[in-house]
């Protein structure tokens, strides 16, 4: 699944630090999603999507299986 | 900023002197064979070293109380739930061919109490095994 964590983050002048002390989770984490290499759970996604205002389908992209 | 659960961290820190005291006195004054009472004050140490931890831990969150929220963050962070859990599935997996070995020795050794607690190590990793699965089919 790919996301545009990074690109909305940066469009909006937020760091990784303020934008995990938000969320309640660690640094790690946000910088983990960003990278694609982790999936978040459903709960996180509506989290991070409320945070920035915007739905979970203009944040994640999901692409099926295998890609 | 969420509060610091002082009593939480006090009552770890009280919990811990006091069987560190406890195993101090079954170590130094009841057990009299000293291979034994010198294990037990093996574990004495550790638990010194585990006292002085969370007493640093204490005076830390006193004068730093946001190391007291990124501890509280790094404990419920969904991703480190999820390192955590593949950490101590891999370590179950890994465990079970060593004491697949120590099984094996221990029947070398001819030692009967030493298979027994042997058996009843591998009796409680499937009974827990069993349990905890069951339990979250049922939970999930």
């Amino acid at each position: 699944m790919k996301n545009r964590l990074e690109e909305i983050r940066k469009a909006r002048g937020i760091k990784q630090e303020e934008m995990a002390e938000a969320l309640q989770v660690s640094r790690q984490t946000i910088s983990s999603l960003e990278n694609g290499r982790y999936n978040p759970s459903i709960i996180l996604a509506f989290k991070i999507a409320r945070y920035f205002g915007l739905s979970i389908e203009e944040i994640f992209i999901y692409e099926g299986e295998g890609k | 900023m969420k509060s610091i659960r002082w009593s939480k961290e006090v009552w770890k820190l009280i919990l811990l002197i006091a069987g560190t005291v406890l195993l101090f006195i079954i170590g130094y004054f009841v057990v009299e064979d000293s291979e034994y009472s010198s294990t037990v004050l093996g574990v004495v140490g550790g638990g010194i070293a585990l006292s002085f931890f969370q007493l640093s831990r204490i005076i830390n969150f006193n004068k730093n109380p946001k190391s007291y929220d990124k501890e509280q963050i790094d404990v419920k962070d969904e991703r480190n739930i999820m390192l955590l859990t593949n950490a101590k599935s891999s370590a179950y997996g890994v465990e079970k061919f060593v004491i697949f070995g120590i099984s094996l020795y221990a029947i070398y050794l001819k030692d009967l109490w030493f298979v027994l607690a042997i058996l009843i190590l591998w009796i409680s990793r499937i009974a827990s095994f069993i349990y905890y699965f069951s339990k979250s089919s049922k939970q999930f």
